[in-house]
């Protein structure tokens, strides 16, 4: 297997890893597809997946950062809806609830840059607890996730934040050339931000080297707290866009939305091909991931006998196969490379 | 006194009283009969799980999906035992939601073991495919009135407590028994089976163990398979203290006993932890959220509370070991005067 | 009845191409204190690992208390008494110190339960065996390496050892330490058990052994009483390696402004007043015995252990190294002891390892990464160190051992370095790319303007490379030498003299 250029995984006739996806979600479209043409070919039907899609995609690559550097963003979700919820309180005090037009467009560029702006906050602090308190990732944002959902909690002392000004709902269902959501350019958007970011950025490659060996990477001069800091930064502003997607859709602003979509989020990057580990990880691997999931998941709600929580046992499945086959082919690529390494060994012993 | 300020258990301990002390003042509430029970009673599920956390951990494992395992043994228990109209002992459907956990359980311990697969996200996967399992096949539902020996179970207490002041009653159920039953298993095991020492010596350093003949494999199944029988248990436990069986209400609950676990000084890096220490922990973790409302601060702020509380007991520890990490740790330089020298260690004749 | 415990009959042991051990026999005696001497690459490890049953010799034959070996694995040869304290010791840190030396023997009696007692009984009992105590129910991982090393023998005794084998035991330990330890060690003979002592410091041959083997470049020199020889004869027995190659003979011209220099640099723990220059073209070599504190100056010089005492100069400015990005900033390049945990991003591209350190200065106008000259300069390297690999993109787990060591430098060379600090840069290498290796470092001094430090305990690289070497011993620098009519012996002797 050729190692995979990160970022948008453009390379594509390079990348296995990409490809297999490819395959996976050209059969899981046709299977559907065949299953129920009638509803699954539907334009309108196509729209709706399209909906659901950017959220995940969002906080699937926030939780791609943190992944690749050796870590997990599990407060995501929460920086998500604390992000949203001070955004959306900022509009309610200032912004006029009938406003339209170009005071409209003002004051959503100006929610947005609040929203991201908490994000990074949310983030940074995260990070501190990573980088200088040497807290591991994984009890970091879990307690970070506490902390940040509990001042969301304290903000709406724990109900829904609704008088939402109209424009916010209207953007964030509206649908371009009869097809395209919004959103969906949002997360484009995001995609192509964070592949640039990666693949043609020394962030990126100092983010992929430390995630693959933070001694070696303090050993080659990087500072690894530096790189922490920026990557947890990073999935905290990401999160504070999913958040306003959220919101936008939902029409109001609350605590705990989207409570199950962090292990979902977990799954899509592991499918998509990131290293839990750390190192490895691309836009495109994750894309594509996201719509099989995605794919999947709302095929079943075709099916008016299968409920949504078979989606569940689905995405459990997936995880579990996928994790078993990356194991497999890493043992039989480790083997492949120690014979190609002895028998480079034994050449250049030779000369 | 330097070795008692390293360790986790001597804060937890510290900002507990300090806590209580707190609340005391504030509300003169604490040590009134009434809370106390109220108390123990929330701690009887979290230190049940807890425990089988802690083992876990101590094996080098995270598990994420006990919740899920006890939510569809508890569901599949109580439904089938309220729909045959059961009138047996109650503690035989325990046992049966114990061996069906047990199952469950095993099915990460064998991943987890055999195909060496990273722990969280198997614990992820199986734990999203028994909630689908749950909610989609079984089609689970909230069950209001339970079987006659449930029902009858709930209502047994071991005493009631009275608060004079405002008459308030707390019951505590008999199953305090069932946990006391839990701790004590536990600790016999930890301690004093080769066994629950394998569990240390693997988590300490895995290729030693094996090599001292321990068996391995099979260690790290009985951690995953003993955790999903108390998820059984614990699932049952929830059902009878709450009257009723909802299933999708110990959502989230992993995280909280993973959150006890490290607080009480179990390290995520394996063969470090303690019974008295994740006690502790569950204790300080109940006692903050069940004080709120004598402290004087809404429910709502409950969360960023444990949140605080997690970053703190975490934090202080994290960062000594990060600074000693830092630090050169050797005795170069003077060749005659060991900085380490044991003064305890004897020349013996 | 034989008094032989041990009768290794002309072993040999290859790997690869290279022959760690050729034809190499022993005769260890019942209940002898018996020294295993070489220098690094003498072929006593893997000795060592075909006695403990971890090795299989290519040829040859082995005997322990007159049983024929055939079959080689750990676990039969601790069955038939033997037991290897290995430097790490494998001990359970998180267990006490009662418990780690009663617990492969409950276990191996396939008991169920545990009595805590009994365990502590059965430490005092190894406690008394060995003369010295510690305290039951302290944590390993808050011992000394001492008393670690200490609690792994009482285990082994415990474990009913015929023969101990200790791999340089008294590396990391205090002089009174070491005087603990041979107490024990003569205990232990007192009680009828045979030790195998691996070591490098010659003086503790004559302290403690009754009779040593010296072996060399995988052949048997030696076996002679202890008695029979001294500190000169035995520098003859280690040292008779001629260099291959010429010298690097240099002399620097004195009224220069030095590349590099320290004055009473220090350390808590590790080092104090460390002193030197580096002037134009020459090869700096600093060398020790392990465990005299030379990689913790070559860390703290690149700024993973900052100094808390002392100054640094570069090309005469003071300079301030409290950080790797520091060292960084200031151009100085370290390449470090173990590639493979502290040098290399094994799963990443050759392309990406080489690139790394430098990434910042490697940017377009536009602030992104300029792939092409990052690719040129890869490409460059591959050349001018004769980098052998498949693709760029390959991981460079795919590439030898001296190859992935080049790639080390390259990354460090591509950051222009003012200063390079090579620590033991040759280690595991193949001579191929060892002489690859040590023809670079000559050329970049060459040209006058990098200061070349370079750190190592293989005494013919540093006589052969370094044109002045400096002695380090317990953290501080005793001598100073050319490396002119310097020979492996000489610079032997001094390295092992007691202070």
């Amino acid at each position: 297997m050729k190692n995979i250029k990160p970022g948008l995984g453009i390379k594509l006739t390079k990348s296995t890893n990409i490809i297999r996806l490819l395959l996976i979600f050209a059969i899981s479209f046709a299977t559907m597809a065949i299953l129920q043409p009638n509803i699954f070919l539907t334009k309108k039907y196509m729209v709706s997946m399209a909906f659901l899609f950017p959220e995940y995609g969002i906080l699937a690559l926030a939780m791609m950062l943190a992944m690749m550097s050796g870590g997990i963003d599990l407060s995501i979700v929460a920086t998500a809806n604390f992000s949203g919820i001070m955004a959306i309180k900022f509009l309610i005090r200032f912004c006029p609830p009938d406003a339209a037009g170009l005071t409209a467009a003002l004051f959503l560029i100006a929610a947005l840059v609040v929203a991201i702006c908490v994000g990074a906050l949310c983030g940074l602090l995260i990070g501190a607890f990573i980088g200088k308190l040497g807290i591991p990732p994984m009890l970091a944002t879990l307690g970070g996730a506490d902390l940040i959902m509990g001042a969301s909690l304290i903000m709406t002392k724990g109900s829904s934040v609704g008088g939402i000004p109209r424009f916010v709902s209207a953007v964030g269902t509206k649908i371009l050339f009869g097809f395209l959501p919004v959103t969906v350019l949002v997360y484009i958007a995001c995609a192509v931000a964070i592949g640039f970011l990666l693949q043609k950025t020394p962030y990126g490659l100092k983010l992929r080297m430390m995630g693959s060996n933070p001694v070696a990477s303090r050993f080659s001069g990087l500072d690894n707290d530096k790189i922490i800091f920026k990557t947890y930064m990073l999935s905290g502003m990401l999160s504070a866009v999913a958040g306003m997607l959220l919101i936008s859709r939902a029409n109001s602003a609350r605590a705990d939305y989207g409570a199950s979509y962090v292990m979902q989020v977990i799954i899509v990057c592991v499918l998509g091909g990131v290293n839990p580990n750390g190192g490895f990880g691309t836009v495109g691997g994750v894309s594509i991931a996201i719509l099989i999931l995605q794919v999947l998941s709302s095929g079943f709600n075709m099916f008016p006998n299968i409920s949504n929580f078979y989606r569940s046992i689905i995405w459990g499945a997936v995880l579990i196969l996928v994790v078993i086959y990356n194991h497999i082919s890493a043992k039989y690529r480790t083997k492949k490379l120690e014979r190609a390494a002895a028998i480079t060994a034994s050449k250049s012993d030779k000369e | 006194m330097k070795k008692l300020l390293k360790k986790n258990e001597f804060y937890v301990s510290v900002v507990l009283i300090l806590l209580i002390g707190v609340i005391q003042v504030k509300s003169g509430q604490f040590f009134t009969a009434n809370n106390l029970v109220d108390l123990a009673r929330s701690c009887i599920l979290p230190v049940m799980l807890t425990l089988g956390v802690t083992m876990e951990i101590i094996a080098r494992s995270i598990d994420v999906s006990f919740p899920a395992i006890a939510m569809l043994t508890m569901y599949t228990v109580t439904s089938v035992a309220t729909k045959s109209g059961y009138t047996g002992p109650a503690w035989v459907l325990f046992l049966i939601a114990a061996v069906m956990g047990m199952i469950l359980g095993t099915i990460n311990g064998v991943l987890a073991a055999w195909l060496k697969l990273p722990t969280l996200i198997i614990t992820l996967g199986t734990s999203s495919i028994y909630m689908g399992f749950l909610q989609g096949v079984l089609k689970c539902r909230v069950i209001a009135v339970m079987a006659e020996p449930l029902e009858t179970l709930s209502t047994t207490y071991l005493l009631v407590a009275t608060n004079r002041q405002n008459g308030l009653t707390s019951p505590l159920s008999i199953l305090f028994l069932l946990m006391l039953g839990v701790v004590i298993v536990v600790w016999i095991l930890m301690r004093y089976t080769m066994l629950g020492r394998g569990i240390y010596a693997f988590g300490g350093d895995p290729v030693s163990a094996e090599r001292a003949g321990f068996n391995i494999k099979f260690i790290q199944i009985f951690v995953f398979a003993f955790m999903g029988a108390l998820a059984g248990l614990g699932g049952m436990t929830r059902t009878v203290l709450t009257g009723s069986c909802q299933p999708t209400s110990l959502d989230g609950y992993e995280m909280v006993c993973i959150a006890a676990a490290v607080l009480g000084g179990t390290r995520l890096s394996g063969g470090v932890g303690s019974i008295k220490g994740s006690l502790l922990g569950v204790v300080l973790m109940m006692t903050v959220s069940n004080s709120l409302i004598l402290l004087g601060i809404p429910t709502y702020a409950s969360k960023f509370m444990t949140g605080i509380l997690i970053i703190m007991g975490i934090g202080i520890s994290s960062y000594q070991a990060l600074r000693s990490k830092r630090k050169v740790s050797g005795n170069i330089l003077e060749p005659d005067k060991s900085k380490q020298e044991n003064p305890d260690a004897k020349e013996l004749a | 009845m034989s008094d032989t415990i041990l009768q290794v009959n002309n072993v040999t042991k290859r790997f690869g191409g290279v022959c760690a051990l050729d034809q190499v026999s022993l005769e260890l005696k019942k209940g002898e204190i018996h020294c295993l001497v070489g220098g690094n690459g003498s072929g006593k490890s893997t000795l060592i690992k075909i006695i403990s049953g971890f090795y299989k010799p290519d040829g040859g034959s082995l005997v322990f208390d007159g049983v024929p070996r055939h079959r080689y694995n750990t676990m039969d040869a601790i069955a038939e008494g033997v037991q290897v304290i290995y430097q790490d010791m494998s001990v359970f840190p998180n267990l006490t110190v009662a418990e780690n030396i009663a617990i492969t023997h409950n276990k191996s009696l396939k008991k169920k339960l545990v009595n805590w007692k009994q365990v502590d009984r059965f430490a005092e009992e190894a406690f008394e065996k060995i003369g010295v105590r510690l305290p039951l129910h302290d944590l390993l991982e808050e011992l000394s390496v001492a008393d670690k090393q200490i609690v792994a023998i009482a285990r082994a005794i415990m474990n009913e050892a015929k023969l101990l084998i200790m791999d340089e035991p008294t590396t990391a330990l205090t002089r009174k330490e070491i005087d603990r330890l041979f107490q024990i060690v003569r205990n232990l003979q007192s009680k009828g058990v045979t030790i195998l002592f691996v070591s490098h410091k010659l003086d503790e041959v004559f302290e403690i052994a009754d009779r040593f083997t010296v072996i060399r470049n995988g052949h048997h020199i030696i076996t002679d009483s202890a008695q029979n020889v001294n500190h000169e004869k035995m520098i003859e027995y280690i040292s008779r390696r001629k260099l291959e190659g010429d010298q690097y003979l240099f002399e620097a011209k004195e009224d220069e402004t030095p590349l590099f220099e320290v004055r009473n640099l220090s350390l808590k723990g590790a080092f104090e007043n460390i002193s030197f220059k580096v002037m134009p073209g020459e090869i700096l070599g600093i060398t020790g015995l392990l465990g005299s504190g030379r990689t913790e100056l070559a860390m703290s010089l690149f700024g993973l252990y900052p100094n808390d005492g002392g100054e640094i100069f570069i090309k005469g400015k003071p300079v301030k190294i409290g950080s790797p990005q520091d060292a960084l900033k200031h151009k100085i390049g370290y390449v470090p002891e173990d590639r493979l945990t502290e040098g290399l991003f094994l799963m990443q591209s050759i392309r990406d390892n080489i690139a790394i350190a430098n990434i910042d200065n490697m940017k377009t106008a536009g602030g992104t990464v300029d792939e092409k000259r990052v690719d040129q300069n890869a490409e460059k390297w591959r050349e001018s160190l004769s980098i052998k690999m498949g693709k760029m993109e390959d991981p460079i787990s795919t590439l030898s051992g001296g190859n992935q060591q080049k790639v080390v430098l390259a990354k460090w060379l591509e950051t222009s370095p003012d200063v390079l600090i090579l620590n033991g840069p040759t280690v595991g290498v193949d001579i191929g790319a060892k002489y690859d290796l040590h023809a670079k470092i000559r050329e970049l001094v060459a040209n006058n303007s990098i200061a070349v430090i370079v750190i190592s305990d293989d005494i013919l690289e540093v006589i052969q490379n370094c044109n002045r070497i400096l002695v380090v011993k317990k953290g501080r620098i005793t001598d100073e030498l050319s490396n002119k009519d310097l020979d492996e012996g000489k610079l032997l002797s001094i390295l092992t003299a007691e202070d």
